[in-house]
């Protein structure tokens, strides 16, 4: 299963490669004579109201989600990674209060600060609200991965090598990178993989609500929000967005609970 | 005292960011017709900007009665049917690897994937419920479901989880060596053990559910604050956006407070499993 998701994973970045040097305007081309053609060899998928090839709007769409998932991903991990990892090193109140600003953070209604602060991004350039996107998401998913690289440093702390490390005068940040980051890999992989399926699906719940991607830009949300227009007529227009999402969620939940399930051998083992 | 002061905390920060953000909107919107539309009622933070003869308050008042009833009646399917649906796989032991495997799915199911299935299926094609809410018994289900449905699949695994803990302890093999049923033995032993993680789990489905009833409101053009939110944001009504996310903020803090009193009360010996 685990080598059957990752797969599938690698064959939706392959397509996605495809679609960018295939569509380098990141539009499909309208071809009205073409419009609500059913599935044929030309046009896999059918075509939409505008004579757009369907399939390729998905990957396209597909490519949007992801780059926003990765993006917010990677910077909640850097913020998540940096204030937990100053939690745990500092022994002064500051870890207190920055541990009660994790909680304060963690309570906040992103959704409806997201909603209202795209609202100021949404009539910029595409490129322009994608970065805004993934940046505010990021902003806001942190504190759960500051909790668990804390609390993971702070027991690697306890151990002997580390004492032996700082009495030898090491730096902090050769502490960190030879001795107590090696220790939280395995919960960053873990966390990854929780992560970037829930923020592909924040994403087009945010794009869906009309308060993320905009048109005649496409993301994941948007095609189901098309889609649902279409819903008597062309139920395949809501269904292949649909599905594609799940398929993409339920791939990186089993390569989660398998890295989780080969993190629990390993500490067996050791 | 310190999750007072979290909560508090979290609350006036919520407060301080909605106030920046809703406040510097009309800023934003300095062109096209938003400009004639605040200009005629003179920007005026009382009254619904769309419907200036209704006060803000007033249309929110409206809307958070459906909200809250279909809350709490979700609320209430999930707490009913998780503990059902594991006492029932608890009874006929070969139940509980099919419902784990379909609470997994559950859990994993996108809500804009299953919504629609669920839409097509029984609204659509069959015509039992109606596609957009109706004030009747039958317009209620939909929304209901789908509110319910992930959260229940949490917390039915949840608690199976919890069973199966309980199940190798050795009180629960003398209980049962004594001539309890199965049920017997978790109702008495291993309830109260379940009911911390499980409430932990439920405070985060209230939670979310506040936030899910946004999109759960407007696709069944429910007439919830969920679906005023949205509607709201859409036509650049800021009264009723500002007044909303501070309803928002104050209901999720109502939440977290509830739910570490009911984690305090299970668990008084300390730290609650939330944290």
């Amino acid at each position: 299963m685990k080598i059957s998701s990752a797969l599938f994973i690698f064959a939706l970045i392959i397509l996605i490669l495809i679609a960018t040097f295939k569509f380098p305007d990141s539009f499909v081309e309208v071809e009205s004579s073409q419009a609500l053609q059913s599935f044929s060899e030309k046009h896999w998928l059918g075509t939409d109201s505008l004579g757009r090839d369907y399939f390729w709007r998905l990957v396209l769409a597909l490519r949007t989600s992801f780059l926003i998932a990765f993006g917010s991903t990677f910077v909640s991990f850097f913020i998540g990674v940096g204030l937990g990892s100053w939690s745990a090193w500092s022994k002064t109140d500051s870890s207190y209060t920055l541990n009660r600003f994790f909680d304060v953070i963690q309570g906040l209604p992103s959704f409806l600060f997201l909603a209202v602060m795209m609202q100021f991004y949404i009539s910029k350039s595409t490129l322009v609200s994608t970065i805004a996107l993934a940046l505010f998401c990021g902003f806001f998913h942190w504190p759960q991965l500051a909790r668990l690289t804390r609390s993971q440093i702070f027991k690697t702390m306890q151990e002997p090598f580390v004492e032996a490390a700082i009495s030898l005068g090491a730096t902090p940040y050769h502490i960190f990178r030879r001795h107590l980051w090696p220790s939280v890999y395995g919960i960053w992989l873990t966390w990854f993989c929780f992560q970037i399926p829930a923020e592909i699906m924040f994403e087009s719940t945010l794009s869906f609500l009309g308060f993320g991607i905009q048109p005649p830009q496409t993301s994941l949300g948007l095609l189901i929000q098309e889609g649902w227009k279409y819903l008597d007529d062309q139920p395949i227009f809501l269904f292949a967005p649909a599905l594609l999402s799940f398929l993409v969620v339920i791939s990186f939940r089993m390569l989660l609970s398998n890295l989780r399930k080969d993190f629990d051998e390993q500490k067996i083992m050791v | 005292m310190n999750k007072a002061l979290i909560l508090i905390g979290t609350f006036l920060l919520s407060v301080g960011i909605s106030l920046c953000l809703i406040l510097s909107l009309p800023g934003h919107y300095h062109q096209d017709e938003f400009q004639v539309q605040s200009s005629e009622v003179g920007l005026d933070w009382t009254r619904s900007w769309d419907n200036p003869d209704q006060s803000a308050v007033a249309l929110i008042g409206q809307n958070f009665k459906f909200t809250m009833i279909l809350q709490l009646v979700s609320f209430l399917i999930v707490l009913f049917f998780s503990f059902i649906l594991s006492f029932v796989a608890l009874n006929w032991e070969r139940l509980i690897i099919p419902l784990e495997k379909t609470v997994a799915i559950g859990i994993s199911a996108p809500t804009l994937f299953w919504i629609p299935l669920l839409v097509s299926t029984l609204s659509l094609k069959f015509d039992f419920f109606p596609l957009r809410f109706e004030p009747t018994l039958r317009g209620w289900i939909l929304p209901l479901v789908a509110l319910s449905l992930r959260p229940l699949c949490i917390g039915t695994e949840i608690l199976l989880k919890e069973w199966k803990k309980v199940e190798f302890k050795s009180y629960f093999l003398v209980a049962r060596s004594k001539g309890l049923s199965r049920i017997q033995v978790f109702y008495r032993h291993g309830l109260k053990n379940a009911l911390i993680p499980f409430s932990s789990q439920m405070g985060n489905f209230l939670v979310q559910s506040l936030m899910g009833s946004v999109l759960v409101e407007s696709l069944f053009s429910f007439p919830g604050i969920g679906n005023l939110f949205v509607q709201s944001l859409q036509n650049r009504d800021l009264p009723i956006v500002l007044y909303l996310t501070l309803l928002f903020t104050f209901l999720m803090m109502i939440v977290h407070a509830t739910i570490e009193i009911i984690q305090k009360f299970l668990e008084p010996r300390g730290e609650s499993s939330r944290t």
